[in-house]
């Protein structure tokens, strides 16, 4: 999975730790995130979505190998 | 976001990094210079007569008055100082906390049953006694570690 999470912080122009006060989590998590090493939750994604007026499916994108991974189990 | 009920306050964390470094501290000098005591050498160093526990009797903790304590006390100190390190929340707890606890918990475990195993392989009597020991103060030490030290990286990351 992929994001644009770097992308609409640059259009509010927010820092990642104005996003993480604003979303209620550290500025570690916000940064982990726009890495790829952390997958957020339904409630933060949803929060962001909202943060940034758009659907959590601009921000959070699917990649062909994330249905690879739940089919392989 | 809901509450981990399960961890201890903020303020047990230093109280847990306190006896994490006495036992540290007496793990050097267990090693350097063969310090060891007992409840007489205690009983001595107060002034106080030396008592008498036979082995026999049944008692709380099973030792007499002139058992070496160094041992059990050092397991007491890293066990219990890592659980309050450990299990204490953080400053700021959040799902990417609990995420990198989770894991840290999960690394430990892994570590902790290949020990048992080699453990049970490799080692026989008195060895097999030592690390068999030696396995229940290995994980608060690790778990509390791994933790950390992943906090401390993710923290130090910056913005990109």
């Amino acid at each position: 999975m992929k994001n644009s999470l770097k992308v609409q912080r640059a259009i509010l122009d927010i820092t990642q730790e104005e996003l993480a006060h604003r979303v209620g989590v550290t500025r570690q998590a916000i940064n982990a995130i726009e890495r790829g090493k952390y997958v957020p939750s339904t409630l933060l994604a949803l929060k962001m979505g909202r943060i940034f007026g758009k659907p959590v499916e601009e921000i959070f994108i699917l990649e062909e190998n994330d249905f690879d991974e739940a089919t392989s189990l | 976001m809901k509450r981990n009920n399960l961890l201890l306050p903020y303020a047990c964390k230093s109280a847990g990094w306190v006896l994490v470094g006495i036992g540290v501290i007496l793990t050097v000098l267990w090693l350097t210079i063969e310090f060891d005591f007992s409840i007489n050498d205690i009983r001595e160093l107060l002034g106080l007569s030396p008592i008498d526990i036979p082995a026999d009797k049944p008692v709380l903790i099973c030792f007499t008055a002139d058992t070496q304590l160094m041992n059990r006390t050092l397991s007491v100190l890293y066990i219990l100082g890592g659980f309050l390190a450990g299990f204490s929340r953080c400053r700021v707890e959040d799902e990417f906390t609990e995420h990198i606890r989770y894991r840290a918990l999960t690394i430990t475990m892994f570590f902790l049953l290949a020990v048992a195993l080699i453990t049970e392989l490799f080692f026989w009597g008195l060895k097999a006694l030592i690390v068999s020991d030696m396995l229940h103060m290995f994980f608060p030490i690790f778990y509390v570690l791994y933790l950390h030290i992943t906090l401390y990286i993710e923290r130090k990351r910056n913005e990109e």
